[in-house]
């Protein structure tokens, strides 16, 4: 028998207003899993992959609600043809019954309880009996088998001393601290590294197959999915459009969603996207290197520390005219604070950067040479929900840097919007509208098209697409390189994300501890990586050998 | 965290010299002859007031005044009242008053403001919450001197149900109303901040896992969501012991209460610069060492917070 069994559940979550609509997030869904079994639900955002994840315990915020369908776990059910049991029931299912691994390791701690409490109370609220001594004790081996070492000293510790790898460990150990017999992951790595996110899924593995837990993972990435569990099923707007085995989906996709879901996940074996456009580089003959960046290094003073903290090390590299250069690394490597050098945001503790020839330092001089050098290089930031002014308008937004380097007339600047969001493609309809209006991709175009607006001759795109669900990825990434084809666009693409690389970049640098490791051309780095690290972050890579 | 302590009382030594200086140049600068005006109309000879003068610096110029009159501060002599008085008598006799009914408009503050503000933060949505905002909103626009004149009048005079004036006995019974009025402002303001704090942590990441670790509700509101929700509030009791200070002036004026805002007032309507310096530089002292210690509780209830490090 079954350990969960969810039949034909439908969540919905109320407008308050009788004008609109109630949201049904989740419509439908039927699902089992068994005893140590493990199954991973993929979807992009807004599909009510974690909407069902919380209907399961209860947890769901604002105005959700189990509206039908019941839910059966360990043979009694907590949830009868809409009717859900009393809170008291639920109290005593969590913790005890299903664990939960929540996403965000920065924001699921208390910040004022010291870790050692916060294990502590999850034990006792799951009637751990026993001495202050013995709950200490078993705070101490749950910690440990989470993978935290010496986990007796972190005891009186808070969650601020801690880094997101960690944090998520003691996120871990709360979860199995009162040995469920399922645990629910939702999406529990995806604010982490890559390599850290190896280590940590690696060891929940081992930790639920030594206990026998089973699990249900939640994640918007398929080849995490099938890398980590036995059954794959994939949600598409509150249904599910498939499931069955993680091999049997991946290699067989039945359902249209599945199978773009699949080819848009940009994997390794992938090449470089060719752009249906004819590239422009064969008209233009200019060959010279845009940036010449030579022994670059940035220093921070830390506060009450004597020695300052190298963010970047004598780092020396080109960036060719109309290519891509992607610069990959961990967060912590350096690769933004180099943005922001180039960009004359942070001035470099030492070394030269030549913009087309001409020392930056030397433009930074001129307050109308430096107006002009920004006007030829653009950055495009990660957070397409943080690089947008909430209260101007998206029309506004883009022709902003065109007001403010006094290019043409109203009329023509009007014309030149309208133009810019064709090139992006977006309707012209968004001229009025605001950023809160738009989704993350649509956002992310705007940023895009409002880079575009001054004809720069170099993008900066830092991070650019990895807060972007993969088929949105996909789009915004077709985009530039046609964009790059059509305008001759140089790229400098920094991003942690080594699958994307693969599709976007023609040279590569690896950085780390803000040192390049490696360098070459995309081919080579992928195909003959030389340097232990980079070959640490291939393996990382989710979903490498089924994709 | 010394070294922090040290820093800011170090900073806190400008604030204190701008302030006296400001407010010594302000009395300088009142219109008329607070010498002549002592005597009324049965003016002395120009002589003996030269020595009254003389003995109170005021034949010397400005600067001059102020250095001396610094001097004496911190040699820790407050200095006299043209009547004799020292001030530091007056500020003995007349500050444990204030101390008392700036108690108790704090407790007030804590018991009716933090209260009401858990108890609609919990229950937001409902008819109490609404109600609640609407009447805070409405307290927080009337100026204490209306509120205070309308209830001496209403509850003091025509009910009779509490004593119109505090006068000299200073127990619970006459001092709650003008404690109540003085606190007004800042039961709302309180209130609503408490409110919102408590909603806003409500919805935190954490406080969802930590349904999910299976604590009960009552655990979960008590340890994630109060906790962490009077931070903001804490901080905002401490900084506003200064404004009960400022608003004292007012609500004993009123009420007749022997406190230090009703000397302050009566010293500033005799252009005594002396008084008004000694009693604003008291003040501001207790404003500066309230802040800090503000600083210092908001560093231990939340950890993330070391200063100094």
């Amino acid at each position: 028998m079954a350990l969960l069994e969810v039949n034909d559940l439908h969540v919905t979550f109320s407008s308050g207003s009788s004008k609109e609509k109630d949201i049904e997030a989740v419509a439908g869904i039927s699902f089992s899993i068994e005893e140590g079994e493990r199954v991973a639900i993929v979807g992009e955002s807004g599909s009510g992959k974690s909407t069902t994840a919380h209907a399961l315990i209860n947890l769901l915020p604002g105005t959700g609600k189990i509206t039908s369908g019941s839910i059966k776990f360990n043979s009694s059910y907590y949830c009868e043809n809409g009717e859900t049991q009393a809170e008291k029931a639920f109290v005593a299912l969590r913790g005890s019954g299903i664990g939960l691994v929540p996403q965000d390791p920065m924001s699921n701690l208390n910040p004022v309880w010291k870790i050692g409490f916060q294990v502590r109370e999850t034990l006792r609220a799951n009637g751990f009996e026993g001495s202050k001594s013995d709950v200490n004790k078993r705070v101490i081996e749950v910690l440990e088998s989470a993978g935290l070492e010496n986990a007796k000293d972190l005891l009186n510790q808070f969650p601020h001393e801690f880094s997101g790898g960690m944090r998520q460990r003691v996120l871990i150990a709360i979860g199995l601290a009162s040995n469920p017999k399922l645990l629910i992951a939702d999406e529990p790595t995806s604010a982490l590294d890559v390599t850290v996110q190896k280590v940590i899924l690696d060891h929940l593995e081992k930790l639920t197959k030594e206990l026998g837990t089973a699990m249900l993972f939640i994640t918007h990435d398929l080849g995490l999915a099938a890398d980590r569990s036995d059954k794959i099923i994939v949600m598409y707007k509150g249904q599910i459009v498939e499931s069955g085995s993680s091999v049997e989906v991946l290699k067989n996709p039945q359902h249209p969603y599945t199978k773009r879901l699949i080819s848009a996940a940009p994997s390794l074996s992938c090449r470089r996207m060719e752009s249906a456009k004819i590239r422009k580089e064969s008209v233009e003959d200019d060959q010279s290197p845009i940036i010449v960046v030579d022994s670059l290094t940035k220093e921070f003073a830390l506060r009450g520390k004597r020695e300052k903290f190298k963010a970047v090390d004598n780092v020396s590299f080109t960036v060719n005219r109309s290519k891509t250069l992607a610069i990959v690394g961990e967060s912590g490597s350096g690769k933004s604070t180099i943005a922001n050098m180039l960009l004359n945001l942070l001035e470099p503790s030492s070394g030269t950067i030549q913009f087309n020839g001409v020392d930056v330092k030397e433009i930074a001089k001129n307050k109308k040479t430096l107006k002009n050098f920004r006007r030829l290089m653009q950055p495009v930031f990660q957070n397409p929900y943080g690089s947008l002014d909430p209260l101007l308008s998206i029309g506004s937004a883009i022709e902003e840097p065109l007001k403010i380097h006094k290019v043409g007339t109203r009329e023509e600047r009007a014309d030149n919007v309208r133009k810019l969001l064709d090139m992006v493609q977006l309707p012209e309809n968004l001229i009025q509208r605001f950023p809160s209006e738009l989704s993350g991709g649509q956002r992310q175009r705007v940023a895009i098209a409002r880079a575009l607006a001054l004809s720069p001759d170099l993008i900066i795109l830092d991070e650019a697409v990895s807060a972007l669900d993969v088929l949105v990825q996909q789009q915004i990434l077709t985009l530039l390189n046609d964009l790059q084809a059509q305008l001759g666009l140089t790229y400098l693409f920094i991003t942690h994300d080594l699958a994307v690389v693969r599709l976007i970049a023609d040279d590569v640098i690896v950085m780390q501890h803000g040192k390049i490791v490696e360098r070459g051309t995309t081919d080579d780095v992928f195909n003959n990586p030389t340097e232990e690290y980079t070959i640490n972050l291939l393996n990382s890579i989710p979903g490498k050998d089924i994709l | 965290m010394v070294k922090y302590i040290l820093k800011r009382c170090l900073q806190a030594l400008p604030v204190l010299f701008g302030a006296t200086f400001l407010v010594y140049g302000l009395v300088f600068l009142q219109p008329g002859d607070p010498i002549r005006a002592l005597c009324g109309q049965h003016c002395p000879n120009e002589a003996g007031l030269d020595i009254i003068r003389a003995r109170y610096n005021l034949d010397k110029p400005f600067i001059l005044q102020y250095l001396l009159y610094m001097k004496n501060l911190l040699l820790g002599d407050f200095g006299t009242t043209f009547s004799g008085r020292s001030v530091s008598d007056i500020i003995a006799t007349s500050m444990p008053n204030t101390i008392h009914l700036g108690l108790i408009a704090i407790a007030f503050e804590i018991i009716l403001g933090v209260g009401i503000g858990i108890i609609v933060g919990i229950r937001r949505g409902s008819f109490f919450d609404s109600s609640i905002l609407v009447i805070t909103l409405i307290l927080i626009s009337i100026p204490t001197f209306v509120l205070g004149f309308v209830c001496q009048l209403v509850f003091g005079m025509n009910l009779g149900i509490v004593p119109p004036t505090v006068g000299s006995s200073t127990d619970f019974e006459h001092m709650y109303m003008p404690a109540l009025i003085l606190a007004t402002g800042s039961i709302a303001s309180i209130c609503r901040l408490t409110r919102n704090s408590i909603q806003d942590n409500s919805y935190a990441d954490h406080v969802r896992t930590s349904y999910a670790k299976g604590l009960p509700r009552y655990q979960v509101t008590l340890r994630h969501i109060f906790r962490n929700s009077m931070i903001p509030v804490v901080t905002y009791i401490g900084a506003d012991l200064g404004a009960l200070m400022g608003g004292a002036v007012l609500t004993e004026t009123i009420f007749n209460i022997q406190g230090i805002g009703n000397q302050l007032y009566a010293a500033i309507q005799r252009g005594e610069g002396t008084t008004v310096v000694s009693i604003i530089t008291l003040f501001v002292i207790i404003f500066v060492v309230t802040n800090i210690v503000v600083d210092i509780l908001y560093a231990v209830l939340d950890p993330r917070i070391r200063y100094g490090k």
